[in-house]
């Protein structure tokens, strides 16, 4: 019996040892890392499923993914605020002539139904449309969801101190610029509004234009009524200046009526989308540090030959338009073009 | 239980615990043999932000490849002697490169500015390191700037 009561132990430590997958393993322990980007071959895809749009941007969307899709729905709160009654946008138009097609007249100001460029209808059309109903699945600090409302409320048609063609406009110059427009009545502040600053051909808004991004949101500070107040802003350069690094490089939707605008749609939902969730850069990101339009950036689904021979994702204000996808907050996660 | 059936019962398990015990044995000598630096491909170029992603990869072959164009089709431009992609593939795996964290895990100061990424894949393990471009570690811009000399600009 002793040899029993000794070798029954010793034969079951042996087998857990053996099975165990945690012992001296040869290769050194990495980081569990996404797939190689380029080993996501997109050409089978493409095939398979024709008008779906598998190229480097969907080898990204897996790199971007693989991680994030551990768990829940692969983006998380960090307790800062988001634009949750609605997403509020005025566009300035910083150039000395209208930037896109039937623009507002340089120096004009008005109301969002006074733009009648592909931006302006485009922004009239956002909110209540499928598309930004995506938005709907994130919340608030006290778990109320976002609602499916953007309001073009203003713009102006800046004609004054316009940068040259090439020069660099820091953040302090467009904060400036911002702050003449409400010292001098030009626009209205408000801290649920999202300033887009437009600018014409290769203007360099924030210095890294083409190199380092296409368009970028962020905030500052100004001085309304005596007081400090943030302002939210988005840096909006002319994409279509850097088709190669700002551009889908897919016939325009809406053909040849206004390139620049059909191109400048795209990284501006990006913007919009991030500002509505992630305002002050501390609500909605993922583990990475990716927001939800960068999450989904370049992607697009599936697509369809606009009326204007072009390639299109979404009819918005009754336009055909090219955009990313964004990322839903719901299930498992993923990018999509719709909710 | 009786005396035989304890001990077929006790030889049994001596022999699962055997058979366990040399498979395992196999398996660190296949992963013994795997060679990482000859079987090392590199992928770098820039990622996230508001701006298209684009890269090279270098395959172990040293064959050099652009990352899918819109067109989805990837275009082989140059080579890199197979030496100097070993001797790159070492910096990375030996040096402080392995160590450096896989990405940012906030928002950093401009979330839409692209990071630089260098990647890298071999038949044992793989190493993924993205970063701003304004916020690179001294490893990780070394890595990244000796892939440019041998295989070209990624973007």
């Amino acid at each position: 019996m002793s040899i029993r009561r000794t070798l029954v132990p010793l034969a079951a430590l042996a087998a857990l040892a053996a099975c165990s997958e945690t012992a001296t393993n040869p290769v050194a322990p990495q980081q569990i890392s996404a797939p190689d980007v380029a080993s996501l071959s997109s050409s089978a895809n493409d095939a398979r499923h024709g008008h779906v749009m598998h190229t480097r941007p969907v080898q990204l969307e897996a790199y971007r993914n693989a991680s994030s899709r551990s768990s829940g729905t692969g983006i998380f709160y960090h307790g800062g605020p988001v634009l949750q009654a609605a997403t509020n946008v005025a566009t300035v138009y910083w150039a000395s002539s209208p930037i896109y097609v039937n623009g507002p007249a340089a120096g004009s100001t008005g109301t969002g139904t006074g733009d009648g460029s592909l931006v302006g209808t485009f922004l009239r059309g956002l909110g209540g449309s499928a598309y930004f109903n995506i938005n709907t699945t994130y919340t608030n600090g006290a778990g109320v969801h976002i609602a499916n409302v953007v309001n073009y409320t203003q713009f102006w048609a800046n004609n004054t101190s316009v940068p040259a063609a090439g020069a660099n406009v820091s953040d302090a110059q467009m904060i400036a610029m911002l702050q003449s427009a409400f010292d001098g009545g030009k626009l209205t502040y408000d801290p649920n509004t999202l300033y887009a600053v437009f600018t014409a051909g290769t203007v360099n808004l924030g210095g890294g234009f083409g190199t380092q991004y296409c368009a970028y949101h962020t905030h500052g500070t100004v001085t309304v009524g005596g007081v400090s107040k943030t302002v939210l802003y988005a840096a909006m350069p002319y994409n279509y200046a850097y088709p190669s690094a700002c551009t889908s490089g897919y016939a325009a939707a809406n053909g040849s009526y206004d390139k620049g605008a059909d191109y400048e749609v795209n990284t501006f939902v990006h913007e919009i989308e991030e500002t509505t969730t992630d305002m002050m850069a501390n609500a909605w990101y993922d583990n990475r540090g990716y927001e939800n339009g960068d999450k989904c950036a370049w992607t697009w689904g599936t697509t369809y030959t606009s009326a204007a021979g072009g390639v299109a994702n979404v009819n918005i204000g009754g336009k055909d338009f090219l955009v990313q996808q964004n990322w839903k907050n719901s299930g498992t996660g993923g990018c999509a073009l719709h909710l | 239980m009786n005396n035989l059936t304890f001990w077929i019962a006790a030889g049994g398990l001596l022999l699962a615990t055997g058979t366990a015990v040399a498979q395992r044995s196999s398996h660190v000598k296949r992963a013994s043999r795997c060679d990482t630096i000859a079987t090392t491909s590199i992928t770098f170029g820039r990622t996230g932000g508001n701006i298209t992603p684009a890269g090279l990869r270098i395959a172990a072959s040293g064959a050099v490849t652009s990352l899918a164009d819109r067109a989805g089709v990837g275009s082989s431009a140059r080579a890199v002697p197979v030496d100097e992609l070993r001797r790159l593939a070492a910096l990375g795996w030996r040096g402080r490169f392995v160590r450096l964290p896989t990405a940012p895990t906030r928002p950093t100061h401009n979330p839409d500015v692209a990071r630089d990424f260098v990647e890298l894949r071999s038949a044992c393990a793989r190493k993924h390191v993205e970063v701003p471009a304004d916020q690179e570690p001294a490893a990780f811009r070394a890595l990244f700037t000796q892939l440019e000399t041998v295989a070209g600009k990624p973007y």
